[in-house]
């Protein structure tokens, strides 16, 4: 009688391969980079986007203006935590105060110069985490032919469903001063008859289209 | 200081000041003397005017000169400065040449008004500048000089009052009023010193031909095609050129006729 030892040997070396086989396959996950979620491009919807800007007039009432229709696109993985990236512009020529007369005005020359300087456009750099799904994100802002860095507060205000699809929501709150940018008419000359500083609110809302983690 | 005593009232003080020391003072019977200080009045008026209303640097950042801490942008109508300030350099040598080459005053005279109408169209470019709107500019500014040179001065000083107050109007209603307060301040000077020629008559000043003409003219139709270039609302653009050309082209209809019917 013949021993058997082939069985075993075959039990053996399938074992072996098997415990090579998930040993090379654990150490190759450990090893890989983890893997993150692709971001989705929210390309902003012109009628939900638009900033809201506040100065002071003679030292008295806070003026309220609004550019409307604010184009560009946000990319965010919709991840609470992952900070969103931001590439927005607003035209001049949308400003709207609800005055036809002081639109006119703040296209001009002493304003925002709309002829030479058409465009305010906001690039994100960086962002730190506020919070859940807030973001202090800083960037460039290019304001009157002048760019400068800024940091903007962000909120994701919430992510929707549309009829074309994910609708996704933020809110930025920004605050600077005009004469950084070189729109000086007002503050000293003639004196005190427009504030230097303008607060901003940025209300944003865009469909999302790819990404990973919807 | 106050604002419209810093961008209105010192340069017509300053402004009718020179030209008030001209035609009041021991050599008012000089017309060379009263040419110069009138041209160089109305020139560096509307350069103090733009200095005090936009700053210093606006107007030093078109030159070569190194500016610290300086990152404002340039705007194309901070150019209103340059050209006040080239005509203010220009005005004394006009009226000395003029004055040097009396034989030649009407060659000079022409030659440089084609030149300042033709240079500042080449040399100042304000937004969406096309051939077609240099040409313009270039015969406005050469037309105005020309209507002005054929006035007398206190007809030439009341047209560029008119001139550049309507102007003025207009930029107010165009929502620029940087632009406004520079015109304020020449009409001004050029009222003041038209007041002052009234009170003291300058017998040896007939025409305005020569640095007057030059530096009236090209100043309002830079400031013409700056208001037209700039605009917003409603105002027609052909406004700024008909200011322009227009009310001096009246002065001189005015001056021809009222000279040709009153007996000398």
């Amino acid at each position: 009688m013949t021993p058997n030892h082939a069985q075993p040997r075959i039990r053996f070396a399938t074992l072996t391969a098997a415990a090579l086989g998930m040993a090379t396959l654990s150490l190759g996950m450990a090893v890989a980079p983890s893997r993150t979620a692709d971001p989705a491009t929210i390309t902003l919807d012109p009628v939900h986007s638009v900033a809201l800007f506040r100065i002071q007039h003679l030292e008295a009432g806070l003026f309220w203006g609004r550019f409307n229709a604010l184009e560009g696109t946000v990319k965010w993985t919709m991840e609470p935590t992952a900070a969103p990236t931001f590439d927005i512009s607003a035209k001049i020529a949308n400003a709207d105060t609800g005055s036809e007369k002081l639109d006119g005005n703040l296209q001009g020359p002493n304003f925002f110069n709309a002829k030479e300087f058409p465009t305010i456009t906001f690039k994100s750099t960086g962002a730190t985490a506020a919070g859940d799904r807030h973001w202090m994100v800083k960037g460039d802002l290019t304001l009157h032919g002048v760019t400068k860095p800024v940091e903007v507060d962000c909120v994701a205000t919430g992510i929707g469903t549309g009829p074309a699809g994910t609708k996704v929501g933020f809110e930025c709150n920004l605050t600077l001063k005009r004469s950084d940018f070189g729109m000086k008419w007002g503050i000293e000359k003639p004196a005190k008859a427009l504030g230097d500083e303008v607060k901003l609110i940025i209300a944003l809302e865009g469909d999302a289209v790819g990404g990973t983690a919807q | 200081m106050n604002y419209l005593v810093s961008v209105v009232l010192l340069p017509i003080l300053v402004g009718s000041g020179v030209a008030s020391a001209a035609l009041l003072g021991p050599l008012r019977q000089r017309a060379a003397i009263i040419e110069c200080c009138v041209a160089y009045g109305l020139a560096i008026a509307f350069l103090i005017s733009f200095v005090r209303e936009v700053d210093l640097p606006a107007l030093l950042r078109q030159l070569p000169v190194e500016l610290k801490d300086d990152d404002a942008p340039f705007e194309r109508w901070h150019q209103l400065g340059l050209v006040a300030l080239l005509l203010a350099i220009v005005s004394p040598t006009l009226a000395l040449l003029t004055a040097a080459l009396p034989a030649q005053r009407k060659a000079i005279v022409i030659t440089a008004t084609l030149l300042a109408a033709c240079g500042v169209a080449a040399l100042v470019t304000f937004p969406g500048a096309s051939n077609g709107s240099r040409t313009l500019f270039a015969v406005v500014c050469a037309l105005s000089s020309g209507a002005i040179a054929m006035c007398g001065l206190r007809t030439a000083l009341g047209a560029l009052a008119v001139s550049c107050f309507g102007m003025a109007v207009c930029a107010v209603m165009t929502g620029f009023p940087s632009l406004a307060i520079m015109c304020v301040a020449v009409a001004g000077t050029a009222g003041s010193i038209a007041l002052v020629a009234c009170w003291r008559r300058s017998p040896r000043m007939h025409s305005v031909a020569g640095a007057i003409s030059v530096v009236s003219g090209t100043l309002v139709g830079t400031v013409a095609a700056c208001g037209e270039a700039y605009a917003s609302g409603n105002l027609p653009n052909w406004t700024w050129n008909a200011l322009a050309v227009g009310v001096p082209v009246a002065g001189a209809l005015l001056y021809r006729t009222t000279t040709s019917s009153t007996p000398s």
